[in-house]
């Protein structure tokens, strides 16, 4: 049986009057494929926001790769971020005036060492060498997504977690995108992709609903495959 | 290979907006260029007038009336005049009480001579009394000057040894003169006696309007005086100036007055600069400050994306603050640069504008002060990057990706 990577314990995030987040309790394996869903205000952002160390929950445990992180100091998140999560953001977020390969390298250089061989083996695997010299106004949507799909990659993550992936693009570079997930999925990578989208979710082994704030549904997709 | 570095990245954002970079720099430069300057014009005035008053060594200068500022343009900027006075004053000056050193000097300014390419003044001193260049004399020539000999200006042409035409005759270089970096610097000096018919015999003699009535064999240009330490000299230069300025036709200059009508421009040349700088110094920091602040809110997206790739705040800080140094640095650099170009180029040109005698400083002073200014500038930068790291503390990186979104 696979380790856990993520466990939350009764978790809520309570902002004075607002619970946008109340006891969730849900633990993910290494190597699932776990999809978060719900609409606007259901409080899958703050769930991001918390499992990928960028906000502590009020109330409850966070465990990652079997370290308590809910009452790490901001210093100590940062450092979890960067060497056990890759973010992969809906609207890519690529700094404007760095080619590909040195947006790859970017995460590289705050994680170790940039290393250019290495960043561009990353923009192979998403299907980007030949575009590595390039800036990203240069880059299609899709070309965009992968280039931050690579860059969350580079550093071999514990976790990639996703916020709406394919939101900004159309549907041939959406299944690419997902084509790529379903690679790294096959490869054992974790992910946890946070989605409105129902054919989004569908690629994953799971699917965790939340509305307003509450989980209301933690169910397996039995039509995918476990990798 | 390839590794991405923080200088790399500062780069590529500098050159992301040239022009932007260009202004901040620009600013630095033009407050270091205007410090270094007025440093060194400051520093170049204050040491001619230490040497001057050196090498004069005289307290009161008597002239006849009306020349008092063709001699002070002569003694600080070496413009050449002739004016003549009877010599007979000397004399009794020597008598006063008070006087403790009396010499004569002989002023005559060449149409032009073979050393130089400008008019030079000659200065013809008196042997047997003199003590403004004897000291000098007694130290690098260990006799008296020779007939045909004299002693060169630093800037003129030609070694010891070498001939010089001038007046149609030949005479030799016996000594140099340091440079003072005044009118010395652009002087001969020979016997007074060989001087006074050197005009005489020249093609000279007729266009300078001799006074009628002035001993063509004992006329002199002006009386030098050292006071006796004991005795007030501006009491002195009164008493005499009251007894004889209507038989002799004269007026005096003294010494220290007109060192410290020197001092005085100085200061107020100097107070003037550095207020300048300062204030561009503060202009510099503000401006630097508010544009990294503006730069910051309009960079929070990339700082947002960078705190979620894992850098510290203290490494986003560090960022900021190195572009800061670098845009400082290019700037003090470059005005540090320009200004010492500047008035290498322009030093004779900027001291006469200016009125000023002397803008030669050493290299030890404009290095000592290049990098005092370079410092300054440098240090611009980081200081007006504070406001700025400081907002980029308080930046929430998953809000600032989400804001922009």
């Amino acid at each position: 049986m696979s380790k856990n990577i993520l466990e939350l314990h009764d978790v809520s995030m309570i902002y004075g009057p607002v619970k946008a987040l109340q006891n969730i309790t849900l633990s993910v394996q290494q190597g699932e494929w776990l999809a978060i869903m719900g609409s606007s205000g259901s409080g899958k952002t703050t769930m991001m926001n918390i499992v990928g160390c960028m906000n502590k929950a009020t109330h409850g445990v966070v465990v990652l790769d079997g370290e308590k992180i809910s009452r790490l100091n901001a210093k100590d998140l940062t450092a979890i971020r960067r060497d056990k999560i890759g973010l992969i953001f809906q609207q890519f977020h690529l700094i404007s005036y760095l080619t590909a390969v040195e947006n790859v390298m970017i995460a590289q250089y705050y994680h170790s060492l940039a290393d250019e061989k290495e960043a561009l083996e990353a923009l192979e695997r998403v299907g980007l060498g030949h575009r590595a010299r390039h800036l990203p106004r240069q880059l299609s949507g899709g070309e965009q997504q992968r280039l931050c799909i690579a860059r969350a990659l580079i550093n071999h993550p514990k976790l990639i977690l996703a916020d709406e992936p394919t939101g900004n693009l159309d549907e041939a570079n959406q299944e690419t995108v997902m084509n790529i997930f379903h690679q790294l999925h096959a490869q054992g990578s974790t992910i946890i992709v946070v989605t409105h989208s129902p054919e989004v979710a569908a690629h994953a082994r799971r699917v965790v609903h939340l509305e307003y704030g509450r989980m209301i549904r933690d169910e397996v997709n039995v039509e995918c495959p476990a990798a | 290979m390839n590794r991405l570095t923080r200088f790399q990245l500062i780069r590529c954002n500098l050159s992301r907006k040239p022009a932007r970079a260009c202004i901040l720099a620009g600013l630095v430069a033009l407050f270091a260029f205007t410090l270094f300057c007025g440093t060194i014009i400051g520093q170049g005035v204050s040491a001619g007038t230490r040497l001057m008053a050196e090498r004069l060594g005289a307290d009161v200068l008597f002239v006849p009336y009306g020349y008092e500022s063709e001699v002070q343009s002569s003694l600080l900027r070496g413009e050449p005049s002739s004016f003549f006075m009877d010599s007979a004053f000397a004399a009794e000056l020597r008598a006063e009480a008070g006087a403790e050193k009396v010499t004569t000097q002989l002023f005559i300014a060449t149409l032009k001579a073979a050393c130089c390419t400008l008019p030079v003044q000659l200065i013809g001193i008196d042997p047997q009394t003199d003590f403004v260049v004897r000291p000098w004399l007694a130290d690098a020539l260990r006799r008296p000057l020779a007939e045909n000999e004299v002693l060169a200006g630093s800037k003129i042409v030609g070694q010891v040894g070498d001939e010089i035409m001038l007046f149609g005759k030949k005479l030799t270089i016996a000594a140099r003169l340091d440079p003072t970096g005044m009118g010395f610097d652009t002087s001969v000096f020979m016997d007074i006696g060989r001087a006074r018919r050197l005009l005489l015999l020249s093609d000279l003699a007729p266009r300078l309007n001799l006074p009628e009535g002035l001993d063509r064999n004992t006329f002199v240009s002006s009386t030098l005086v050292k006071v006796d330490p004991a005795t007030d000299v501006r009491s002195f230069a009164n008493d005499i100036s009251q007894r004889y300025a209507i038989p002799y036709n004269l007026d005096f200059v003294m010494v220290a007055g007109m060192l410290s009508d020197i001092s005085a421009r100085l200061q107020a040349f100097s107070a003037f600069f550095y207020a300048f700088s300062g204030l561009l110094w503060v202009l510099a920091v503000i401006v630097l400050a508010l544009v990294f602040s503006a730069s910051v809110q309009e960079r929070k997206k990339e700082f947002g994306l960078l705190r979620l790739v894992g850098a510290s705040r203290a490494a986003l800080a560090r960022v900021v603050m190195q572009e800061a140094l670098l845009l400082g640095a290019a700037g003090a650099l470059l005005g540090v640069a320009a200004a010492g170009v500047l008035m290498a180029l322009f030093k004779t040109y900027i001291g006469v504008a200016l009125e000023l005698p002397s803008l030669s400083p050493g290299f030890a002073s404009l290095a000592l002060t290049g990098g005092g200014v370079f410092s300054l500038g440098l240090l611009a930068g980081p200081l007006a990057s504070l406001p700025a790291v400081r907002k980029l503390g308080r930046i929430d990186a998953y809000l600032a990706l989400r804001e922009e979104a």
